[in-house]
């Protein structure tokens, strides 16, 4: 009776084996990937944080502050003079050293700032839709709690990269999916078509690759009128750029397809009179699905990281409008590194971001051929 | 193959000159034009311009003209003497300029690009045979830390370290004592030296891309039919990984390269700008600013030239590499 | 911060001192002190000014007075035989020019500074600069390699004394032949592409214009002869003319008037230049950059040293073997043997360069002041800190065009009542916190402290912050409360204000606290920096709005010598827009100014007219007056000191100084007076 139990799920399960279909099957190898799970589910949690992200900074982008110019992350406290009194902060203090005018911050120990949930502050629109000043946390009126430190304006660090993921997640996202998009579609019509196509494709690539980006960004952000949000002239600086950057794509698809087009499988395909965008799209992409989910994830953290080099170049987004580009390149100072390290935090965001995509990547890379 | 080469080099003079006059449009292109900010400069300096003046300067120079007319007089130097103009800003032949900065640039260029190979070719072989292992997984970490990071933030991060530790930010290619006397057997170490934070800032940002590339390609090709077949023939597994697989994987690695030998010439302009590193990328930079457009013209066209050229030749290795493409090259 | 009142109180003084001097008795060379009696021919002029007379080396210990001594890599090319002895190298013992300074120095050693190329060239330009009379931190001018000079009754007529016997970086020597060269064939011709300079011109009172002439007396005196009266000659040639002779005996083997136009050409190519014009300006011009040109500067470029181009990576300047110079004790000066220049492409490599002490002497900002504190041991500099004389910090100040294109803003950036709501829309404490890091106050654009035209009044005026007043008076200006929250113009339209500057001018923190301010009175407000060169076509077209940066007034301790940020001379600051071209062009270009900004123009005209500097002086306060009425340009932070790092050992560097383009900025330290302890 057991022994008949246990091959019959044994079968059922071969049998629901062969009979899921494709995705289902790819779903389920995507699950076993650990690595990409636990990456998806940071991916996510970063995605979410930017939805929400004027409810859970505790600060907005112009809370500029005097009295905590570049001040250090504040210490969250339970036990004042050995009493718990839940979570606190102590006032902050700015001295300067008599002698060497430096700024030093010290706690005020005479003050003392509950931090609280859901508490009023700053008014925002949650979604771009709903007016409330609800935010996640924040202290008590007449203290600052900083998580992540404050910036050279006094502001919360931490809410700006809250709020900087908001560009930061989704911008670039765009930006590279259009330029893999055109590249696969490109670089395939060349490499599966061949001949004169083939060429004019070709040459057209070489011409685009030798355009010189910068004069391009400095006439788009020339001519751009001023009254259009910079979030808004960088969403379509990208636009224009992905426009022209997927020709490193398009040549590596058209190699592949020139070495593929002549396999046994396609060209029984195209005897059987398969139409040409099946073929590419459900024969031949598939079969180097592992380098485009390679390059797409690579592409991800090239768009940011060329996001942070337009504003080195004073192209891309200004403040008060933040994105990671903006606070890394704010970070870059000798200043910065030495003295106020804490604003290298935004860095690990980046990190973290690029490591996810990548190992969703790989999970991806694995679901794709699910039979193996 | 042949006859495929000798095409495909009839088509390199029109896609040139194609080229060049995209390039040409394109530098314009931002408001103003070296007048404006030789102007610009001159009244800082308590010049006074009347209209007529900058219409005179503009006569000068040349400037006064529509682009096309500048361009087709440039392109007729060029092809006539072999002269590529003056470049305005440093008043000095556009050649001239270039040339005391090639070959450093293409020393610097070609070390950092071997370092690049040499490091994620190993790298990305070892990562894709020992797939989710602790060294796989270490270098995917460092691979992507390189590549997350910009580069400008890198590079200052690492020259203050090396400052801290060492006193020395090691800023540039050459310290002071190379800048007095040149480059000699001597002071060579202190020339490599002076590499490490530009390997490992450009490096580590090219590296990633390839190790990736390399592993995701080699993870493809090993399941494939033809590697089973292979091995039940009792084919080496030395010969199925390096003869077969490794070939197929490097194919997009090798397209890539016409952009490679193009960064030769001016890449990484912003981590050349940080690190103080004396070659074309930031003169490019300067030259397309103040609108230098003979100066960035040439050497934008000479990228071109080098990007054409890179394709050739990727072609070529590419049709060396995968027999298939030969083929399909022979038929069409 | 003591330091730079005490400076800017020296101005003061120095003004008042400088202005009456003007009248016709000029200031003597303090420095070079006057042993001998002027010669007859001088004592006889009809007003006698006191002249930098002709110096012997006085020398305490010893007596001696033609007892030279060199720096010891020129000895041993003279023990070589391959340089003339010093004595011979030095113009005549009595002529020679004596430097004073606190501390007599000692040869050796190199000074290391960071520079961004050619760009740079006029940091090392000002540093090694040798005009014919040079500034004194009191501001008045000295006789540097004029050895003094006379000036007749009305001040028409000025004549001016070399140095017997000096020479050229060459060897060959330095006459009245090379001013007269400088001034009739590259100066009047435009040989290096500039106009002649407002130095060399005068007008009448009946207001034609007309240019000196240069005389020729004998070999080492020359004369120069105006039209009209010229008080400020030497002062505007210490500012405007700087040097005034060039090297006849080399132009003439290049310049195409001397050698013809196809040799000139084929010399141009050879020197590696287009053709013989850009040859010109190139040598003519920024000439120290130009190896083998010889100079009078301390440090000069040799044809054959290595490193001797400037726009290599690494800059060599060395050492003037005919330098001109002595201390008190006969050294020949300069004492550093060498200014070196290392090429940097970002701000962030100097900051490095000068914590791992590579770096002698910069200015830096105060930004970095911490980690420049943090390691201060390791870098082992100091800090000097030098006045400065700016009415407000570059990027706290507000331009608003007076002639902006659109009607309606053109009324509203001309009411007074629209600028003072912009001005108390900002709260000046918060604001110079944050962007000065605490470091300067908040302030009114405004004359520094002890400066002419100075008053507490002006300096705090529409300084309190007052956003509902702000309020009141946008409504008094016309302006109507939208939908929107946002102020519009009464006919419904939006109105915008938008702000300019240029990308390198750190103006994005201001700008952003501006808009912050602006938008919680209501005004919308839009901040946009493009490149400085198509900022300067904004201005030159009169395109430009609200303009942050790029000049102060008053970049000058003077604004009788100086006026062009103060009074719309020509197209330069942003709030006179086009003032500037209407006056330039004589009224062919342009916009007409109005009210008191035409009464500013006229009050120029006035002062450009006077001929007695008291009356210079009171009209220059007039215009002050109307600049305190009307506050064409918001300031809202003081402009901070100079900060300086300097090497710790570097003995003879000025503790207090002002740093301006007068004082050739970190020229006035006299680098060839400077030596390592």
């Amino acid at each position: 009776m057991v022994l008949q139990n246990v091959m019959d799920r044994n079968k059922r399960k071969e049998e629901e084996y062969y009979l899921a279909s494709q995705w289902t099957l790819m779903r389920r190898k995507f699950k076993k990937h650990k690595l990409a799970m636990a990456s998806l589910w940071v991916l996510g949690f970063l995605y979410f944080v930017a939805l929400f992200g004027n409810f859970i900074a505790p600060y907005n982008l112009v809370a500029y502050n005097s009295k905590i110019v570049n001040a250090p992350p504040t210490k969250i406290h339970m036990f004042h003079e050995g009493k718990y009194i839940g979570p606190f902060v102590y006032g902050i203090k700015m001295e300067r050293d008599p002698v060497s005018k430096r700024k030093m911050y010290i706690e005020n120990k005479d003050e003392i700032y509950k931090i609280k949930w859901f508490t009023h502050g700053s008014e925002y629109k949650l979604f771009g839709l709903i007016k409330t000043d609800i935010h996640l946390f924040g202290v008590e009126q007449g203290g600052v709690v900083l998580l992540m430190g404050a910036d050279s304006m006094g502001r919360d660090l931490f809410s700006r990269m809250i709020l900087g993921s908001q560009v930061s997640l989704t911008v670039p996202f765009a930006g590279a999916i259009i330029s893999f998009v055109l590249g696969i579609i490109i670089g395939g019509i060349a490499g599966y078509f061949g001949g004169a196509i083939d060429s004019v494709i070709s040459r057209i690539i070489e011409v685009l690759s030798a355009l010189p980006t910068i004069p391009l960004w400095m006439a788009l952000s020339a001519s751009i009128p001023p009254d259009i949000p910079v979030v808004r002239v960088y969403l379509y600086i990208t636009i224009i750029v992905s426009f022209i950057s997927w020709t490193g794509l398009a040549r590596i698809v058209r190699g592949k397809f020139i070495s593929m087009r002549k396999e046994d499988y396609i060209m029984a395909a195209r005897i059987a009179g398969v139409s040409t965008w099946k073929i590419i799209i459900k024969h031949m992409v598939p079969g180097f699905m592992s380098y485009l989910i390679v390059s797409l994830t690579l592409g991800i953290p090239g768009m940011i990281i060329g996001e942070t080099s337009m504003s080195f170049l004073g192209l891309g987004i200004r403040s008060p409008a933040t994105s990671w580009g903006v606070l890394l390149q704010e970070a870059q100072e000798i200043t910065s590194i030495a003295m106020h390290p804490w604003k290298l935090i935004p860095l690990f965001a980046v990190i973290i971001t690029v490591l996810a995509f990548n190992f969703i990547g790989d999970g991806l890379r694995d679901a794709a051929d699910p039979y193996k | 193959m042949r006859d495929y080469i000798l095409k495909r080099i009839l088509m390199f003079i029109p896609t040139v000159l194609l080229m060049s006059v995209i390039v040409f449009f394109i530098i314009q292109l931002p408001p103003g034009d070296y007048i404006t900010s030789y102007v610009s400069r001159m009244s800082a300096e308590g010049e006074v311009f009347t209209s007529e003046d900058i219409a005179r300067l503009r006569e000068q120079y040349g400037l006064d003209k529509p682009w096309y007319i500048q361009y087709f007089k440039w392109m007729k130097n060029i092809i006539t003497e072999g002269d590529f103009g003056y470049s305005f800003a440093y008043n000095r032949p556009v050649w001239t300029v270039i040339m005391s900065r090639l070959p450093l640039t293409v020393t610097v260029t070609l070390i950092i690009m071997i370092f690049t190979y040499l490091v994620s070719l190993p790298i990305g072989l070892y990562s894709a045979l020992h797939q989710y292992s602790v060294g796989d997984f270490i270098f995917t970490g460092i691979g992507f830390l390189g590549l997350a990071t910009p580069n400008f933030l890198l590079a200052i991060i690492l020259m203050f370290a090396s400052f801290k530790l060492t006193g020395d930010p090691l800023i540039g290619l050459f310290s002071e004592e190379i800048l007095r006397e040149g480059l000699k057997l001597s002071n060579l170490g202190s020339f490599l030296k002076h590499l490490i934070i530009p390997i490992v800032v450009i490096g580590t940002s090219n590296t990633c891309g390839v190790i990736r590339t390399i592993r995701a390609q080699m993870l493809d090709e090993i399941t494939r039919q033809y590697v089973l077949t292979a091995r039940a023939k009792g084919v080496s597994e030395n010969t199925i990984i390096y003869k077969y697989c490794l070939r197929a994987a490097l194919n997009p690695v090798v397209s890539g390269l016409a952009g490679s030998l193009s960064s030769l010439f001016s890449g990484s302009t912003i981590s050349a700008i940080v690190m103080n590193m004396a070659i074309l990328g930031p003169v490019l930079y300067e030259a397309l600013k103040t609108q230098d457009m003979y100066l960035a013209g040439t050497i934008l066209l000479t990228q071109g030239i080098l990007v054409v050229i890179g394709t050739l030749l990727s072609d070529i290795v590419l049709a060396w590499l995968d027999p298939r493409i030969r083929y399909a090259e022979r038929s069409s | 911060m003591k330091s730079r009142v005490i400076a800017l109180l020296m101005i003061a003084v120095m003004l008042v001192g400088m202005l009456t001097g003007c009248a016709g008795t000029a200031g003597t060379g303090s420095q070079t002190q006057p042993t001998k009696a002027p010669e007859p021919t001088k004592a006889s002029q009809p007003t006698e000014a006191v002249k930098a007379t002709p110096t012997t080396i006085p020398d305490s210990k010893t007596g001696s007075t033609s007892k030279f001594t060199e720096a010891p890599d020129l000895k041993a090319l003279v023990d070589a035989g391959k340089l003339p002895s010093v004595e011979k190298r030095l113009p005549d013992p009595g002529d020679i020019m004596v430097e004073y300074m606190d501390s007599v120095g000692k040869y050796g050693e190199a000074f290391t500074f960071t520079y961004s190329g050619k760009n740079a060239q006029w940091f090392y330009g000002k540093i090694t600069e040798e005009p014919l009379f040079r500034f004194k931190t009191d501001g008045t001018i000295e006789p540097n390699v004029a050895k003094g000079f006379d000036v007749n009754e009305d001040a028409t007529v000025y004549t001016v004394y070399l140095r017997k016997g000096m020479k050229w970086s060459d060897g060959m020597p330095f006459t009245a032949d090379d001013v007269l060269f400088f001034y009739y064939e590259m100066c009047i011709p435009e040989t290096f592409g500039k106009s002649l300079w407002d130095c060399f011109k005068v007008k009448d009172a009946q207001g034609n214009e007309s240019i000196a002439e240069f005389e020729k007396v004998d070999d080492y005196t020359f004369k120069v002869k105006f039209q009209a009266p010229k008080p400020t000659f030497l002062e505007e040639l210490a500012i405007n003319g700087k040097w005034c002779f060039a090297p006849a005996h080399w132009y003439k083997q290049i310049l195409p008037k001397f050698i013809g136009e196809e040799e000139a050409n084929k010399k141009a190519k050879e020197m590696g230049y287009s053709d013989a014009v850009a040859m010109g300006k190139e040598t003519g011009y920024y000439y120290w950059n130009v190896p083998g040109r010889p100079t009078l500067r301390p440090w000069v470029v040799f044809e054959n040293s290595p490193n001797n181009d400037c726009d290599g990576d690494y800059f060599v300047m060395e050492r003037n073997p005919y330098y001109w110079k002595v201390d008190e004790k006969g050294q020949q000066l300069p004492y550093i043997d060498e200014l070196r220049f290392i090429k940097v492409s970002d701000p962030q490599q100097t900051l490095l360069k000068i914590l791992d002490g590579t770096v002698d002497v910069a200015a830096v900002a105060y930004a970095d002041y911490d980690v420049l504190v943090e390691n201060m041991e390791r870098g082992g500099y100091e800090f000097v800190e030098w006045a400065s004389v700016s009415w407000a910090d570059l990027v706290s100040q507000l331009h608003l065009n007076q002639t902006v294109k659109d009607e309606k803003k053109r009324a509203l950036f001309q009411n007074p009542d629209f600028r003072q709501a912009l001005s108390i829309a900002v709260d000046r404490e918060e604001y110079a916190e944050i962007i000065s890091d605490g470091f300067a106050q908040g302030r009114q654009a405004a004359p520094a402290k002890g400066a002419m035209g100075y008053s507490e009044e002006w300096a705090n005026k529409w300084t309190e912050y007052n956003p509902e007043k702000a309020k009141q008076l946008l409504e008094s200006c016309g302006l109507v409360m939208g939908a929107d929250g946002y102020y519009d113009f009464a006919d419904g339209t939006d109105f915008v204000l938008n702000i300019q500057t240029f990308t390198d001018a750190n103006a994005d923190d201001s700008a952003e606290l501006l808009m912050k301010y602006f938008g919680e009175v209501g005004i919308k407000t839009t901040y946009k920096p493009v490149d400085r060169s198509v900022l300067d076509n904004m201005t030159t077209s009169n395109d430009h709005e609200a303009v942050l940066a790029p000049v102060t007034p008053a970049t000058t301790f003077s604004i009788i010598l100086r006026p062009d940020t103060v009074v719309p001379v020509r197209n330069y600051a942003p709030w006179y827009g086009a003032v500037g071209n209407w006056v330039a062009s004589n009224g062919k270009e342009g916009v007409e100014p109005t009210g008191d900004l035409k009464k500013l123009c006229e009050l120029y005209d006035q002062l450009r007219a006077a001929v007695n500097a008291k009356e210079k002086e009171k009209i220059a306060l007039e215009m002050l007056k109307l600049h305190e009425k009307n506050i064409w340009v918001i300031g809202y932070m003081e402009a901070l000191p100079t900060l300086i790092v300097k090497d710790k050992k570097i003995k003879n560097f000025p503790e207090n100084s002002i740093f301006c383009d007068e004082f050739r900025d970190f020229g006035i330290a006299h680098f060839q007076c400077l030596y390592y302890e």
